[in-house]
């Protein structure tokens, strides 16, 4: 089953555990720049927008660690039904480069 | 002895009067006996200052440290520590911060940056993994912490680099001025502000692209789970903490009436007073790897000072 990442933006308070606790289960060590979730940040505005590494397997150590519950999982079919045409805060997350 | 998991093993020297930029292994025997952030800054400080210097002057340093937990999926390791012979008491000066500077310090591969000398003209510091650099801060010289921020992440072209600043009062070396972190955080004890501006030191700016290794993930994450839950399920300190910041402790001060307005000038604040700072809120906040969004911004919507920002 596809999945897609709903990420609540207001929720989000930008402490970048998903990019520490991806990137440890990835490669073994906390290297956020290697991480396949990234936090995008308008520091002056406090915006957090989550982005998702095109080699993300959803394995959901991302959305474990996620203290304020900005992050869940739903699948494709679901997100597609319920997120098409809204204008709401919390959006599937978009697809960034991996390194 | 060996390195150790958790330490980079690398200190970056700065010598502000020759402009000479050294890398130098970290005493690993140190490590271990004076933990890292405050124990071995203060351990190289000791070591590193003569006896009855002058905490303005040229012999003075600066040793902004990390420790083994920062950039780690610790909760609230995320804090770094800035140490120095303090104006203020001409004593130990040493003040922490949060903010995500020290877990990018960690990944740019240091763990300690020492600052010794003083520049003639303003400078800062673009550390950016290997590459180190001391570049001119006249146009810098007289801006906020703000607004040297927003100018330093332009100038190396990086967004994500943090950022630590001093404003005009580290500028014109007021004994208790602060040295501000990217996030809207202040390493406010013992004016390391002053001693930055004593050096003519506007900034650092650091960007990491590297990692940190830990020797047991499992075990460490059964521990930082067990903490974060207990932590998150304690709804006294994680509602408050994440709502109110520190600030919810000063309901002890109001009760006792002992927080002062204008320096008791004004009056003390009442609980009344308090609740109103609520419609200022604008956003939760944390540092990085922390739970607890204790830094929350606020922003004031109307009146003189509309579209004013700050953090709580």
């Amino acid at each position: 089953m596809e999945k897609v990442l709903i990420v609540d933006t207001d929720k989000c308070t930008g402490c970048r555990v998903c990019e520490l606790a991806c990137s440890v289960t990835k490669h073994g060590e906390f290297v956020p720049s290697k991480s396949y979730i990234r936090v995008m940040k308008n520091k002056d505005m406090d915006v957090n927008i989550v982005a998702l590494g095109t080699k993300c397997d959803f394995c959901g150590e991302c959305v474990e660690w996620c203290a304020p519950k900005a992050l869940q999982f739903i699948s494709l079919e679901e997100a597609t039904i319920k997120w098409k045409g809204t204008k709401v805060g919390s959006l599937p997350a978009p697809l960034i480069h991996s390194v | 002895m060996d390195k150790m998991n958790g330490y980079t093993g690398n200190i970056l020297r700065v010598n502000l009067t020759t402009q000479r930029i050294t890398r130098e292994g970290l005493n690993m025997d140190l490590a271990r006996q004076f933990i890292g952030g405050r124990g071995l800054n203060l351990k190289y400080l000791y070591d590193e200052i003569a006896l009855g210097i002058d905490p303005l002057g040229l012999d003075n340093k600066i040793i902004v440290g990390v420790g083994p937990c920062n950039g780690t999926i610790v909760p609230g390791s995320q804090r770094f520590t800035i140490t120095t012979k303090s104006p203020l008491t001409g004593f130990i000066g040493d003040s922490n911060s949060g903010g995500e500077i020290g877990a990018e310090i960690k990944c740019a591969g240091y763990d300690m940056i020492i600052i010794e000398g003083q520049s003639g003209t303003p400078v800062y510091l673009w550390i950016n993994d290997d590459k180190v650099e001391l570049k001119k801060a006249d146009h810098l010289w007289g801006k906020t912490t703000n607004e040297t921020r927003r100018a330093i992440e332009v100038e190396v072209g990086d967004p994500d680099a943090c950022v630590i600043s001093i404003g005009a009062g580290g500028e014109n070396m007021v004994k208790f001025a602060n040295v501000i972190a990217d996030l809207g955080r202040g390493s406010g004890r013992a004016g390391t502000g002053a001693v930055f501006g004593s050096k003519k030191l506007k900034a650092i700016a650091v960007r990491g692209t590297g990692g940190v290794k830990v020797a047991d993930y499992p075990s460490l994450k059964d521990i930082v789970k067990r903490n974060q839950d207990a932590w998150i399920g304690d709804t006294r300190f994680y509602g408050r903490w994440s709502r109110g910041g520190p600030a919810y402790n000063w309901y002890n001060y109001i009760d006792g009436e002992m927080l002062g307005i204008r320096n008791y000038q004004g009056g003390v604040f009442t609980k009344d007073m308090f609740a109103e700072l609520g419609k200022y809120f604008s956003k939760h906040k944390s540092s990085i790897s922390c739970p607890v969004s204790c830094n929350n911004s606020c922003v004031i919507r109307a009146g003189k000072y509309a579209g004013r920002r700050g953090p709580r």
